[in-house]
């Protein structure tokens, strides 16, 4: 590395850890009077529906029951299918190690019907296309018969795009936004009552991990957040991923809210847990599922250059608080909810969860944290000590950054 | 029908000794120069009793493109972007399927698509021109570029090892040339002249529903219409059918099938259901199927091709695969459908991994063919109303024969 790109780097990190600071300062006050809510954990280690139900029935009662959240309501859910659906981890299945179980998702909307749910809808962003999300997933040989016939009223929507709507719908950061101050999205995360985050419980290349949160990050339409966005106006269709917010290489289509501070870091590992954390505060989620019966070690796809491992801890994780939710699945996966850029998993990374906290979305302070059912202890699948085997490897000049 | 294997005469190869190249391999028609200097080798070549000329009965040769992904025009050595974003792809089977749709008896389809310039062809390459044809019922016309020709010729090893890789492929499908004679399986077919505007667009349109992992035949207004075991129609072109194509469609549609058109259609048949299956679409009920209508003239293949797709739906693929990136697929069965052949092209320069081959229906036992190795039997999973195939490792071609339940 020559001294000019050293001294560059340097720059960048002051740049760095000053903006860092700024955002954190404001937070600590915050974080502690953070909200704070239940976290419930259960074992389950089949996607039975024998076995998953029960599993997912009695963390929702401990929750306070699916009744008094969904009843009535409109119900959208936010599902993980990152990545192309004819890429998998080795031979498996893609449920099996980095997209939300078929049966994970078709047992929640069958509780949530039960427990009075007025209508579900079944929301991702599919990679690069404007078809809809059954189309996609028959690709992936799954049935979405098998989802939608869960509920009496059960529908998906592609939100890749403006889809069945005549405009977006603009979000708002109350905190006034990390990165942007507001977000236009598919109309369906504003036609809700509820809003619920179904997420594979696994580690990211960028972010350190991917929980509750992170699965928001595909809220955002490519349409204007894509490679393919329009400059002025969002795109017909989407093209391509979301690139240009991880890299901040352009701004999304002029006509939604623009970058807050276009001369902040030009770095994915400091702009994604950014953009999660106004996300997440723009779009609120009420019910938070971390999904990590089968999953994989060593990152969010198949896609992932470091060494890469099916893996089955069999763990469900529910909460009604997004940050304490994905503090508590962090502690299951063997890491510190605490963790600040530089310790694990957020080597390279800021913590989503930390800016999330700070902005006052809720708590990753296990002490603050109630958790319900099985005890972490019990259930933990040390992805930490996977992990750092792992990175003591050698490793090639692909390896990615964590 | 003969098995013909065309291959085109190098012009560097002017000693009629180099014939001996093409002894024991599945060559069987070369086309040579005109001029003198090639007298000897058609000579010593028809004393071989090899075919030099004039084409023989039922062959049609198709102008075709070098197939495999694009490299842009950047000059950086990436892939060309398709509307996707995913890689454009060049290849020959529309074209071959096209040609056989427009004759009125069995062709045998020869694809004239010589590689592009001087640069270093690899084994991967040609084994992927080859099998790009023959998949589709075709076969291409071998051509050497004059690098390739001229190390051939100096028994040059790494161009040694592409020649002997377009032997293995040609004898691989020589070999198994009663494929060509088993049914084509597909769920859309597409009613064109293929000419002038209309073929601009409708040919695009083939290459593209390919390219959506769907499965397509080529159906030629002057022929025989045959809509058998179609899920949909579409009619595109720019005028509106014959009397005789209309009606035909529409007995289609009266069965249970969906068609698929544009305004140019005309005035539309049956009764509009109040509902939207595909926005930007009209959709009617007809007999037992439906009419789906564009409601406005649609003029990007990409768009159409993907409506089309969409709308008959992934639900009923023939085929599907897993981690090869850029591939095309082919299903086709015996006539009785006791037997279905599956095959794949991997748009790849080199060999993939862990690869996963899924094919609808109901089946007793796989057996795996490549160019590289023996036909073998391989073990199935059922899922999703197929079976899935775990693929060893595999390079640009491979075919999965299947036996029905």
């Amino acid at each position: 590395m020559g001294m000019c790109q050293r001294s560059t780097r340097r720059a960048w990190l002051q740049k760095t850890a000053a903006v860092a600071a700024g955002a954190f300062a404001g937070g600590t006050l915050r974080a502690s009077t953070a909200p704070t809510s239940t976290v419930a954990i259960g074992r389950s280690k089949t996607y039975d529906p024998s076995e998953l139900v029960p599993t997912m029935r009695t963390m929702f009662d401990q929750l306070g029951g699916l009744g008094r959240l969904v009843n009535g309501k409109t119900v959208a859910i936010k599902i993980n299918l990152t990545g192309s659906p004819t890429y998998r981890v080795g031979y498996l299945p893609l449920e099996d190690t980095h997209y939300t179980h078929p049966n994970v998702i078709a047992a929640a909307v069958h509780l949530m019907d039960a427990a009075g749910a007025r209508r579900i809808r079944l929301l991702e962003s599919p990679w690069s296309t404007a078809d809809p999300v059954e189309e996609y997933i028959l690709r992936a040989n799954w049935d979405p018969q098998q989802i939608l016939s869960a509920g009496k009223r059960v529908e998906f929507e592609n939100t890749n795009w403006l889809g069945n709507a005549m405009t977006y719908s603009r979000f708002t950061v109350p905190h006034g936004g990390y990165m942007f101050p507001g977000f236009d999205l598919n109309h369906s995360y504003a036609d809700c009552d509820v809003f619920v985050s179904i997420a594979k419980m696994k580690e990211h290349a960028t972010a350190g991990i991917t929980l509750s949160m992170k699965n928001c990050f595909g809220i955002t339409p490519c349409t204007i957040y894509g490679a393919g966005a329009g400059v002025d106006e969002p795109s017909m269709i989407p093209k391509g991923g979301r690139g240009l917010v991880h890299s901040g290489y352009r701004q999304p289509s002029k006509s939604a809210p623009q970058e807050k501070d276009p001369t902040s870091p030009r770095e994915d590992t400091y702009r994604v847990p950014r953009t999660v954390a106004d996300l997440v505060s723009a779009r609120p989620i009420h019910l938070a599922i971390v999904e990590g019966i089968r999953t994989m070690t060593g990152g969010e796809g198949p896609w992932i250059r470091e060494e890469i491992k099916a893996v089955a801890p069999g763990v469900m994780l529910a909460g009604l608080n997004p940050v304490a939710t994905d503090a508590v699945s962090m502690s299951v996966m063997g890491f510190d909810p605490m963790a600040m850029r530089g310790t694990p998993p957020f080597e390279v990374c800021d913590s989503t969860l930390a800016l999330a906290e700070a902005a006052g979305v809720g708590t990753r302070d296990l002490k603050r944290i109630e958790v319900a059912g099985v005890p972490i202890a019990d259930v933990r699948y040390d992805f930490a000590t996977i992990r750092r085997l792992r990175r003591a490897k050698p490793v090639g000049p692909s390896a990615v950054r964590g | 029908m003969p098995n013909w294997n065309p291959i085109r005469w190098p012009d560097e190869w002017r000693d009629p000794a180099r014939l001996e190249l093409i002894a024991s391999t599945p060559f069987n028609f070369l086309f040579i120069g005109e001029g003198e200097e090639f007298a000897p080798i058609r000579a010593a070549a028809k004393s071989r009793g090899l075919q030099t000329g004039p084409l023989p009965d039922g062959v049609r040769i198709v102008k075709g493109e070098w197939p495999g992904i694009r490299i842009s025009q950047n000059g950086d050595d990436s892939a060309a972007a398709g509307p996707t974003g995913e890689p454009w792809v060049d290849s020959n089977g529309w074209r071959v399927t096209i040609e056989e749709a427009s004759s009125r008896t069995h062709v045998n389809c020869w694809v004239d698509a010589p590689p592009k310039g001087n640069a270093v062809i690899g084994a991967g390459a040609v084994r992927l021109a080859i099998a790009d044809a023959a998949a589709a019922g075709g076969r291409w016309i071998v051509a050497l570029n004059d690098a390739l020709a001229k190390g051939v010729a100096d028994a040059n090893p790494h161009s040694l090892e592409t020649w002997k890789e377009a032997v293995a492929a040609a004898t691989f499908f020589a070999r198994q040339a009663e494929w060509m004679n088993w049914t084509t399986r597909a769920t859309i077919g597409v009613v064109s002249d293929f000419a002038g505007k209309n073929g601009a667009l409708t040919r695009e349109v083939l290459n593209l529903i390919g390219r959506a992992a769907s499965h397509y035949r080529a159906i030629a207004k002057v022929a025989a219409l045959n809509f058998e075991q179609l899920r949909a129609v579409l009619y595109a072109d720019f005028e509106a059918p014959a009397p005789a194509v209309r009606t035909a469609i529409l007995d289609f549609v009266k069965q249970g099938g969906t068609l698929i058109t544009t305004p140019d259609w005309g005035a539309v048949e049956g009764t509009p259901r109040g509902v939207v299956m595909r926005p930007g679409y009209r959709s009617f009920t007809y007999g037992k199927g439906r009419i789906e209508v564009a409601a406005e003239r649609v003029h990007d293949p990409y768009t159409l091709a993907n409506d089309a797709v969409i709308i008959v739906s992934h639900r009923y693929d023939l085929a599907r695969m897993w981690n090869t990136g850029a591939h095309a697929s082919y299903v086709s069965a015996l006539p009785d459908g006791k037997r279905t052949l599956a095959q794949f092209l991997i748009y790849s320069d080199q060999a993939v991994t862990e690869a996963t081959a899924w094919v609808a229906g109901k089946y007793r036992s796989a057996k795996l063919y490549t160019i590289e190795t023996s036909p073998r039997p391989v073990d199935m999973i059922s899922r999703a109303g197929g079976v899935e195939i775990h693929l060893p490792r595999v390079s640009q071609y491979v075919a999965i024969e299947l036996e029905r339940i």
